[in-house]
């Protein structure tokens, strides 16, 4: 699946949060290892 | 843990969950000697949900930022290996939203008899909760 880079900001995901508003969102913080 | 606990996340919880009312943000960010962004592309096959969208966070803004809004102890403030859960409402403004609930698999900070250590089961429930 395509995956997005993100800036030292994080505006990218930040975006994305907030454009699923409305909707409940899962959020997974893992590493690739 | 790392994709172990991506991979029971979906196979437990987000797969079990065909509403179009989820959203499905996937974070992945370098954490081990060898954590590159090709290995996160090949990741992605973990949570293969076409609501997700995958970020590569090479910096680790996002797990930096909710280290600091879940309180994890001093000097540990890195979420990673966490799983989080927003509702509706929930909006990044100013800072980033603390979430409605969230678990985890941070053995090395919290500890596997954490009562927020993640069971994929309940972690289904929480979602399905918001949902109806």
């Amino acid at each position: 699946m395509p995956l997005n880079d993100l800036s030292s900001d994080a505006s990218e995901f930040r975006q994305t949060f907030n454009n699923a508003k409305g909707s409940v969102r899962v959020v997974l913080l893992v590493s690739p290892g | 843990m790392c994709v172990e606990g991506a991979r029971e996340v979906h196979s437990e919880a987000i797969s079990r969950t065909p509403n179009d009312d989820l959203a499905v943000l996937v974070v992945w960010t370098p954490r081990y000697p060898g954590d590159t962004r090709a290995k996160a592309v090949d990741a992605t096959k973990h949570v293969p949900d076409t609501r997700a969208t995958h970020f590569w966070d090479e910096d680790g803004v996002v797990p930096k930022a909710y280290g600091r809004v879940l309180n994890l102890p001093a000097g540990k403030q890195f979420a990673w290996d966490t799983y989080m859960v927003f509702d509706a409402t929930a909006e990044w403004t100013g800072s980033p939203p603390s979430p409605h609930d969230w678990m985890h698999q941070l053995s090395n900070v919290l500890g596997r008899e954490h009562e927020q250590w993640l069971s994929g089961d309940v972690f289904r429930q929480t979602i399905q909760q918001l949902l109806d």
